[in-house]
């Protein structure tokens, strides 16, 4: 039997595609990693990937396979206690240089694969292009409609009126 | 397959994306203390979250991030009344002023005024983030609370040898235990970790007070 860093593993995609990829690779997603672990027999059976098409798992593997030797991360370091930034590595930085619905697809299918590093990149990404717009702005974005009444208008004014912001 | 949208996202994703963008998030309220309102309307604003003003559902959403994780910052003049802290408080509404958690007052441009109301008492990591700050600016002090961290510190902008003159480190240190021990018997009285509208503007009068009289006292 191939030692556990040879191994692969089939997946397929909801467009119904196989693809076979590194176990290591794949078990970057903690629900491929359970699944695995559950099955017993890596490698053998498929393993159904049901909301995530073939262009973007393809996408996730690429970054699961750049990142497949990061260290993981520490019990400690939960969300709360780290301080929080939006500094994205150069590669990851080019790596999500997609566009606004492939973004949203991985996005999507890093929260369903359980993929918590490459959930944050995406998650920052978005941040940093919410930020330093104006609402007209991230309306246009990403396509919000302003459904406001006036009256909520004039709150808003309101609340911005004593306040000045960087 | 419908396309994904930032609105389309499931909830618990959208909260993610809030919790980095709010991270460093500040806002400085406007003393309108030497600024007409016409003079105010005149200056370029940018608003404190643009997010905030852009449909009723990320407004709705993510308003409770924002107010949770804003450093609010605002200057206080000796004995003068901040105006434009109040009105917003107001305008903001109770429900929000109590999700507030970071606050930044400076006083009289002498000294700065942090507080920040946390159960945590700060972790291993942020002790020594705060040593090496401390050693850049020797007159500053923090009390730890049970639900809060209180810092008092010299304004950047002053030299060291300003500051030894004054004797600014006393009254850091002075005052900083002051607030923190009344703070303390505040929030140890109630469950909740928040100040209410009245309670930060009482904190803050009674911070101009002692600060004032501190300084009146060393300084006659």
């Amino acid at each position: 039997m191939a030692s556990e860093a040879e191994q692969t593993v089939k997946l397929v995609s909801s467009d119904n595609v196989e693809i076979v990829t590194e176990r290591k690779v794949a078990e970057r997603s903690m629900l491929i990693k359970n699944m695995i672990e559950d099955l017993g027999a890596p490698g053998e059976e498929p393993i159904p990937i049901m909301n995530v098409s073939e262009a973007v798992l393809r996408k996730v593997l690429e970054w699961c396979t750049h990142h497949k030797n990061d260290p993981a991360p520490s019990q400690d370091d939960d969300a709360d206690s780290r301080k929080k930034t939006t500094d994205i590595e150069d590669w990851d930085q080019k790596f999500m240089q997609v566009d606004q619905e492939m973004l949203f697809e991985i996005i999507l299918a890093a929260n369903y694969m359980d993929i918590k590093a490459l959930l944050d990149v995406g998650c920052k990404t978005v941040a940093n292009m919410i930020k330093g717009k104006s609402p007209e702005e991230i309306r246009k974005t990403f396509n919000i409609q302003n459904d406001f009444t006036p009256e909520e208008e004039d709150q808003i004014r309101r609340e911005n009126e004593w306040a000045e912001d960087r | 397959m419908s396309q994904s949208t930032l609105l389309s996202l499931p909830a618990e994703v959208r909260l993610n994306i809030y919790s980095y963008l709010f991270a460093d998030e500040w806002v400085y309220i406007d003393p309108c203390v030497y600024t007409s309102p016409s003079q105010r309307r005149n200056r370029k604003q940018q608003y404190g979250a643009p997010l905030m003003q852009t449909c009723r559902q990320l407004r709705d959403e993510a308003s409770p991030y924002y107010f949770a994780n804003v450093r609010v910052c605002f200057d206080v003049c000796k004995s003068i009344q901040p105006v434009g802290l109040i009105n917003w408080l107001d305008d903001i509404g109770t429900a929000n002023v109590k999700l507030l958690r970071h606050f930044e007052m400076r006083w009289s441009d002498y000294v700065d005024i942090k507080l920040d109301l946390t159960r945590k008492p700060a972790n291993p990591r942020r002790n020594t983030i705060t040593k090496a700050e401390e050693d850049t600016n020797s007159t500053k002090k923090t009390q730890l609370g049970t639900k809060h961290v209180l810092t008092v510190q010299g304004i950047p902008e002053h030299e060291p040898e300003y500051w030894k003159r004054m004797g600014t480190s006393e009254f850091c240190d002075v005052l900083s235990k002051q607030l923190s021990c009344r703070l303390e018997r505040l929030l140890g009285a109630r469950e909740g970790l928040y100040l209410s509208l009245g309670e930060v503007l009482e904190f803050v009068a009674e911070a101009d007070g002692h600060a004032g009289a501190l300084r009146w006292l060393w300084f006659w």
